[in-house]
């Protein structure tokens, strides 16, 4: 299946940097020419140009879920899910990745498939180094990837 | 109805934080306010003591939105401050780059800000589910002038390549033909945001204030000119602190401005009303089509302006391309400063209004700077707004008149954070 895997996150903001490595990873291997991986940087409405027409998104972003650093989680998401949300109550100033699926399902540009991939970060100091357990993530992180691309 | 109090915390789809306060008792106005309380920045102070080269990369932090208008600015206040004359494939290039940054900025406000409110939903989400067409439409022109300043300045915001006396890096010759060849598809996108808009009703409200502007003989100017006003009269950029005339009001974080009247307005509507005849056909053809003439002075239709300046900065986008394609791009040096110490003025017509960057530099450093922003300006012009329009509606259900002056405010664009730096520090004894 046609597959984007979209890295988001800014490099300078210590392991908010992950996704980037991830890619970086991923690039060293034969996905096929299905998969596209891209580095869409941090999130904002324009994201839902990146995400719109593919089949299947896969989203790789640093999230806080108060777990221990460098652990992740999978989450699938479906339109319904941020339909519902009450985003962009204030500025578009500072829109992100929710604000942009929310507005991809308000288009009905919502991707058939969409896996968020998030890895906890420990610090998201200004630093281009990551941290020693979200380094060591790294390639658990890919092989989950490489799993997902699988199914 | 005879008393009414608003105290709106936070007017939405506006960048920063500012607040509307009204209070009318017995039919009378006591107090009508647009509170600025976002924090002072303090960028004056960051630039003391920096070499010269760093100015325009600390100052495009001023703002997310109009970083390459903030860059360029105090490139021309530090290139007038030494004696440098930047070519004209510079002028070129950096023309280039800030048709982007208008065309980026005016669709952000017209289309995804303020068309919510012309279309009777809250936001862009909803406004997503009723016309998604104008809001894939948004998303497109957008990342086209996001490509486009990225092509010219390595990045979409806060520009790399612009430096004191040229460029850094220069863009390659097939980068600059695809841009040209997305300018003339997104025409139609352009043409059918005029059409959308031409049909859609502002509230109307006329209040003549003083315009002041930018003016240049040869061309509808951002970068460089005289500054113009709509009372009459022509100064030298240089002179702009007898234009603005900086004050302090209590309830306020930023500065406000006044010259021959109580305030006066900057903008897209400002440039309009001053040089309306310099506009491109297309732009022209676009205002008759939306019932723009001048001199307008209904502050709402400064969207309608924006869209104006759209149409504008797509041609002249592709006009500046088809001059550089020709000309081809020469991989120049910077030119070199002609002295280290001096005072220098730089000034554009950022997206939101004229910008002023003043820096004193000694032996390389920069010893003083002054900064003065658009919304700055404008905001002694949306009270001044604002104690007019309130008695006008004051018969009106409360939510309308809430609404009427959130769309006020929301017409001038403001960019509160970049407005405010100042901070009032009174020392009890």
């Amino acid at each position: 299946m046609r597959t984007l895997v979209l890295a988001l996150g800014n490099p300078l903001r210590g392991d908010d940097g992950v996704a980037r490595a991830v890619l970086e990873g991923l690039g060293q291997l034969d996905l096929g020419p299905a998969v596209s991986l891209v580095d869409g940087g941090t999130a904002g409405l324009h994201t839902v140009l990146s995400i719109q027409g593919w089949p299947r998104v896969i989203i790789i972003d640093a999230a806080d879920f108060g777990a221990e650093p460098g652990t992740f989680r999978r989450l699938d998401i479906v339109a319904q899910d941020v339909e519902s949300l009450q985003v962009l109550s204030d500025s578009l100033h500072s829109a992100g990745l929710l604000e942009a699926l929310a507005l991809a399902a308000a288009l009905g540009e919502f991707p058939p498939q969409v896996t968020l991939l998030g890895v906890q970060p420990r610090s998201l100091d200004y630093t281009t180094e990551l941290s020693d357990e979200v380094r060591a993530a790294i390639p658990a992180v890919v092989s989950a990837v490489i799993h997902a691309v699988a199914e | 109805m005879t008393n009414l109090q608003v105290n709106l915390h936070h007017v939405t789809r506006v960048e920063g934080h500012g607040n509307i306060v009204i209070d009318v008792k017995g039919g009378r106005l006591e107090s009508c306010r647009f509170d600025v309380v976002e924090t002072p920045r303090f960028f004056e102070a960051m630039l003391r003591g920096r070499p010269y080269q760093d100015a325009s990369h600390i100052t495009s932090r001023i703002c997310g939105i109009c970083a390459v208008g903030h860059a360029t600015t105090s490139l021309r206040a530090t290139e007038n401050a030494l004696g440098i004359v930047p070519s004209e494939q510079t002028v070129q290039l950096r023309k280039l780059n800030f048709f982007g940054e208008i065309l980026d900025s005016h669709v952000l406000h017209v289309m995804m800000l303020v068309a919510p409110d012309l279309l009777g939903v809250g936001s862009i989400i909803p406004l997503a589910r009723t016309a998604p067409a104008v809001v894939l439409r948004a998303l497109r022109m957008k990342k086209l002038a996001g490509d486009l300043c990225r092509t010219l300045c390595g990045r979409h915001t806060h520009p790399l390549s612009l430096m004191v006396g040229g460029f850094a890096q220069f863009p390659q010759l097939d980068e600059l033909t695809q841009l040209r060849v997305r300018l003339e598809a997104v025409r139609e996108d352009v043409n059918d945001t005029v059409e959308l808009l031409s049909g859609l009703t502002f509230p109307e409200f006329e209040r003549d204030t003083e315009y002041l502007a930018l003016y240049r003989p040869d061309e509808y100017t951002f970068i460089d000119g005289q500054l113009r006003s709509s009372d009459g009269g022509v100064w030298p950029a240089s002179e702009y602190r007898q234009l603005t005339n900086e004050y302090v009001v209590p309830h306020s974080s930023a500065k406000h401005t006044r010259h021959l009247r109580e305030s006066y307005m900057v903008g897209a509507l400002a440039r309009f009303n001053l040089n309306h005849s310099q506009l491109s056909p297309w732009a022209k053809e676009a205002a008759a089509t939306l019932g723009l003439k001048p001199k307008c002075t209904n502050p709402y239709l400064n969207t309608v302006a924006q869209l104006v300046e759209i149409v504008h900065v797509v041609q002249a986008s592709i006009e500046t391309l088809d001059e550089l394609l020709q000309r081809g791009i020469q991989h120049e040096a910077p030119v070199a400063p002609a002295r280290l110490s001096g005072e220098g003025v730089g000034v554009c017509e950022v997206p939101r209004g004229v910008l002023f960057h003043r820096y004193v530099i000694d032996e390389g450093r920069i010893t003083a700077a002054d900064c003065v922003i658009p919304t700055g300006q404008n905001l002694a012009n949306i009270e001044a707004d604002m104690r007019a329009l309130v008695p006008a509606i004051l018969d009106r259900p409360r939510e309308d008149v809430v609404l009427q002056l959130e769309m006020l405010v929301r017409a001038y664009d403001p960019c509160i954070s970049c407005s405010t730096h100042l901070v009032d520090v009174k020392f009890l004894e």
